[in-house]
């Protein structure tokens, strides 16, 4: 069986060849250990592939003599030219560079659509906006399941609550239109569903995201990522927010502990909050107190024991951070004094 | 004028360059006529043919938006300072946005080069975005921004201020920016190479604390910090599987100083022990120098059809050294020996290191056309161990003390998920969650020297949920997790958790659309001493009508309902009883938008706005009403003119109110 298939239009192929996932037989069960060494061996296996650049989605489509029918990009420019320009300046128009695909670019989203074209009827051909989800997104994952992006990708969100690919990417746009890339556009495309989240940036103390000066993406990956909820990370494993503020990334001489266990949104709502810096708390001495509380270490947790004699009706001691100014870490001073 | 300044004249003025230039644009040349070749010849030829210009050679060579005006902003009623830490736009001539894209007619340089900006001429926040690329052959990106962060709010520092006279003494008017820069070249092929290099740095003054027994001073700040990020790293990819391999470093030094020149009576305004304490003349001079190696190695795979998997591992090793010195002059205290000094210095050396692994591992197994099984699996592990000699001079008395600190985190969490596509449209997913960890940290201070306190976190977590799509129009998303621990970190943390959250979209016709989320959440720990229960619910809808695709008329409203409830309780410090640490806040936000444009060409009218309205601990008005209108001057040109206002109020700090009005003129060019 010869590798690509012909390139002419009209020539039949096996029913949707490059969808892998509806072609190829499924994993047998077996339990964990079973399943654990099959994954190591699978590995091992691909990791020894010497891989060419061959696309992906030309792996398992075979020439045959019987299955649906290719129309030919031509075909589907003639009734939907306006979709066929917009197309031309897409990123995914390069899908006509590759082996057995020069003259259907189309259809290697939308199947063969020999029928679609006699017929006009919509239900013969796939609209992936229309499909299922896992249907759209495994016409996606064809050619970008393994790249680098995609490595969160099951951890995420997103996947989990079936957010479709094109729910976000308008797949024949160019490549500044394929997903919302300017920080305003992209800011009001992801609050459209979450609008929950945009709502707390209309609070005054807020990231600056309603200016433009930043967007979504730049702390969280929508594909995903090892931290939750999705969010980036810088110098390998560390959360993105020492991307900007550098100077809280330490090492510390004398670490606050809660910086390291609980993250910075331990004690700040990064989104957005109606209390100065983000804080979680109207004041600082609460927000110190309910950890610090003075109740001491037999419920199992830490830092319920600090030096913390002071007067809090004074209004001298009403702020922690006025005399312990290092609050997230300190190169110099044991109780965070300097 | 300033560098920054001059950056963006020359952004400007090369911007407007180009967009004049659209004129003299040649079209590309013709590409050779592929259709009809031999499959083998198109084969051989389909990196050239990748390599092409994708958009069509008879288009504008620039196109894009630029947006050019003047703002002046009225005089700000209310607090000036709070406007500046919650706003902070000022008057002056602005480039508002900028957004191009240039083509390259042969083809040969590029085959995408994008350029955007905004906020240049003066507003605190400067941004710029270049991106080129040429398929097949590299892909640059650019970014840079330079934001001012200025926050100088009284009720921060000093809550009871309005009743006491007290210094803000926590404020700062920083600049951080930020450039990030990267490469990778043969984008699309097997094997790509890339290097990154990332800047973050921070400057600018402030007013911080200086802490000394018995008083505690209003003293200068001066921040200046700088990271610099540098990567390199390989992408291969072959059929079927993904790898990046990454390998990065870090350096950063901090030399913030904090000083004092003029005789300062700090908040003690009553003699201590007869004494009257007050600092004359301070330095503190900050040395910090750190630097780190981390590595990255990712991997994403489906070896067959029924299965996925992605794995990951990442090491940093950041370490940092200090070098601190410290100079005082005045009347102080030491209280625990009762011994007054009028001078004092110190001098402190210390390193740190801070080893961190993560690793994970996710695979989707898809054993049926209907079932997915998802397993994932990530752990992290973190040690930071350091050692400090101070030295310490207090008069004629003399101190030496050797510190040593340390912090280890392990961190696990294993998670099993079911996916079962009971129907065409519903879909639905149950799984397990299991936390674990455990920590040690330095003790407190009236504990021991040296000693250390653990705790420990183990947690079980339920997760459920289904996906429901009735019909294209409707879909119903809901995410249910129930979690019990026995063991948590903090008094705070999550143990006995329960949250629900509901997501639905019903587009009603092809141009109105309803969405509504609803999310609660409840978390208890019920061990004696500590007693936390908190619980938060958020509900919005939205509405989004656009007839007719937007064209003439688009209305957007978003209406939202938070609320967070949380009482935890503590001991006062000063007489033993046990206090409650009470949070509420029940907040409204709302948004509108409307956008109208009668005609095709003709003017087009923006009215809208948000608010937020709270109660609770901290009650807040914040009003952003917005109005625009936009007059069509020529094909590419319309005049826009814009009216804001911002309207703070917090009823327990009335004093930090602000009112402001801005008004904008512009061009906004369009090509």
């Amino acid at each position: 069986m010869a590798w690509p298939p012909s390139a002419t239009p009209g020539t039949k192929l096996p029913p949707q060849g490059r969808h892998r996932a509806a072609t190829r037989s499924p994993a047998p069960g077996g339990t964990a250990a079973v399943f654990l060494g099959l994954i190591f061996a699978a590995s091992a296996v691909l990791l020894a592939q010497t891989a060419n650049s061959e696309p992906a989605n030309s792996s398992s489509q075979k020439q045959g003599s019987s299955g649906p029918v290719y129309a030919g990009s031509e075909t589907c420019t003639a009734c939907h030219e306006d979709i066929s320009q917009s197309f031309a300046k897409s990123p995914h128009a390069r899908i006509a560079g590759r082996k057995g695909w020069e003259e259907r670019a189309c259809e290697a989203c939308h199947g063969p659509a020999a029928a679609h074209a006699e017929s006009g009827a919509a239900e013969d051909v796939k609209n992936p906006l229309k499909l299922a989800v896992k249907d759209t997104d495994a016409i996606c994952m064809d050619c970008h399941r393994n790249e680098q992006t995609a490595v969160g990708r099951l951890r995420a969100g997103h996947y989990r609550n079936e957010v479709a690919c094109t729910a976000c990417h308008t797949i024949h746009q160019t490549h500044e239109d394929l997903v919302a890339r300017a920080p305003a556009r992209q800011n009001k495309q992801c609050a459209s569903c979450h609008s929950q989240v945009w709502a707390q940036f209309q609070r005054p103390h807020a990231h600056r995201l309603r200016e433009g000066a930043m967007k979504c993406t730049d702390c969280h990956n929508p594909h995903g990522g090892f931290l939750s909820p999705s969010l980036r990370t810088v110098s390998a494993n560390e959360p993105n927010c020492f991307q900007c503020h550098g100077d809280k990334r330490g090492p510390f001489t004398f670490e606050h502990a809660a910086m390291r266990m609980q993250s910075c949104a331990g004690c700040h709502e990064p989104h957005g909050s109606a209390n100065p810096r983000m804080l979680t708390r109207h004041e600082v001495r609460f927000q110190c107190m309910e950890c610090h509380s003075n109740i001491g270490t037999a419920s199992g947790t830490i830092g319920g024991l600090p030096p913390a004699f002071h007067d809090t009706r004074n209004p001298r001691y009403r702020n922690c951070t006025i005399c312990h100014v290092k609050v997230h870490g300190s190169h110099v001073n044991r109780a965070l004094l300097r | 004028m300033t560098k920054l300044t001059r950056f963006g004249w020359v952004l400007i003025l090369g911007s407007g360059l180009c967009l004049a230039q659209n004129e003299q644009a040649s079209p590309a040349d013709a590409k050779p006529e592929q259709q009809g070749a031999p499959v083998e010849a198109q084969a051989e030829a389909q990196d050239a043919a990748a390599a092409q210009p994708l958009v069509p050679s008879d288009e504008a060579a620039v196109a894009g938006t630029m947006e050019l005006g003047y703002r002046w902003l009225g005089d700000v009623g209310g607090n000036f300072n709070a406007y500046r830490s919650v706003v902070d736009l000022g008057s002056g001539v602005r480039v508002l946005n900028l957004d191009t894209r240039l083509d390259d007619p042969s083809g040969k340089l590029w085959d995408r080069f994008t350029l955007r900006g905004g906020g240049w001429g003066g507003d605190p926040y400067n941004t710029a975005h270049l991106g080129v690329e040429r398929h097949r052959v590299y892909r640059l990106h650019v970014d840079y921004r330079n934001l001012v962060y200025l926050n100088y709010l009284p009720s921060f520092a000093n809550p009871t201020i309005d009743r006491g006279v007290f210094v803000n003494q926590r404020s700062m008017d920083v600049q951080r920016r930020f450039s990030d820069v990267q490469l990778d070249l043969m984008p699309g092929r097997m094997l790509t190479p890339y290097v990154a290099f990332t800047r973050d740095s921070g400057f600018g003054r402030g007013i911080t604390g200086f802490v000394s027994d018995g008083n505690e001073y209003p003293v200068a700040n001066d921040l200046r910090d700088q990271t610099n990020h540098y990567r390199g790293g390989v992408r291969l990819d072959g059929r079927g599987w993904n790898l990046t391999l990454e390998q990065g470093g870090t350096t950063f030094k901090d030399d913030q100083r904090v000083f004092n020149s003029a005789p300062n009576q700090g908040n003690r305004t009553q003699p201590l022990l007869g004494q009257q304490l007050f600092l004359r003349d301070l330095l503190q001079a900050y040395g910090v120098r750190g630097d780190s190696i981390y590595s990255r190695g990712l991997l994403a795979a489906s070896p067959a059809a029924w299965i996925d998997l992605n794995a990951q591992f990442l090491f940093s090793q950041p370490s940092s050294d200090t070098n601190y010195f410290e100079a005082k002059t005045g009347q102080f205290v030491l209280l625990n020996q009762l011994l007054f000094y009028d001078r004092g210095t110190g001098t402190l050396s210390s390193s740190a290191k801070q080893p961190h692994s993560s690793a994970g591992f996710n695979v989707e197994l898809r054993p049926h056309a209907r079932i997915r099984i998802r397993e994932s699996w990530f752990t992290d592990r973190m040690r930071n161990a350091t050692r400090a000699q101070l030295v310490e001079q207090l008069a004629l008395t003399g101190f030496t003390s050797a510190l040593t600190d340390r912090l280890a985190v392990n961190f696990s969490q294993q998670q099993t998920e079911l996916l079962v596509d009971v129907t065409k449209r519903l879909t639905m997913w149950g799984g397990h969650r299991y936390l674990w960890g455990d920590s040690q940290v330095r003790a407190p201070l009236v504990q021991r020297p040296n000693a250390f306190e653990s705790a420990e976190l183990r947690r079980h977590s339920g997760l459920a949920g289904a996906r429901f799509r009735p019909w294209q129009k409707w879909m119903l998303n809901a995410d249910a997790e129930i979690a019990r621990g026995d063991r948590t970190y903090f008094r705070t943390g999550l143990l006995n958790y329960q949250k629900l959250n509901l997501r639905t979209r019903y587009d009603v016709t092809s141009s109105l659309s309803v969405s509504a989320v609803a999310a609660v959440m409840d978390n208890e720990n019920p061990t004696p001493g500590v007693q936390y229960s908190f619980s938060s619910h958020d509900a919005g809808v939205s509405v989004s009508y656009l007839p007719k695709g937007g064209e003439k008329l688009s209305l957007l409203v978003d209406y939202n309902r938070t609320g967070i409830y949380s009482d935890i309780g503590f001991i006062a410090p000063f007489n033993g009883q046990v206090e409650r640490s009470l949070y509420r806040d029940n907040a409204h936000t709302g948004s509108v938008l409307a956008d109208v444009r009668p005609w095709k060409a003709g003017p087009w009218v923006t009215a809208g706005g948000s608010y937020f309205v709270s109660s609770g601990s901290r009650p807040t008005r914040y009003y952003q009403p917005i109005g625009r209108v936009a007059l069509p001057l020529g094909k590419y040109a319309h005049w826009v003119g814009e009216w804001r206002w911002y309207g703070s109020a917090q009823p327990f700090y009335l004093f930090e109110g602000f009112r402001a009005h801005q008004f904008t003129t512009g061009l906004r060019l369009t090509r």
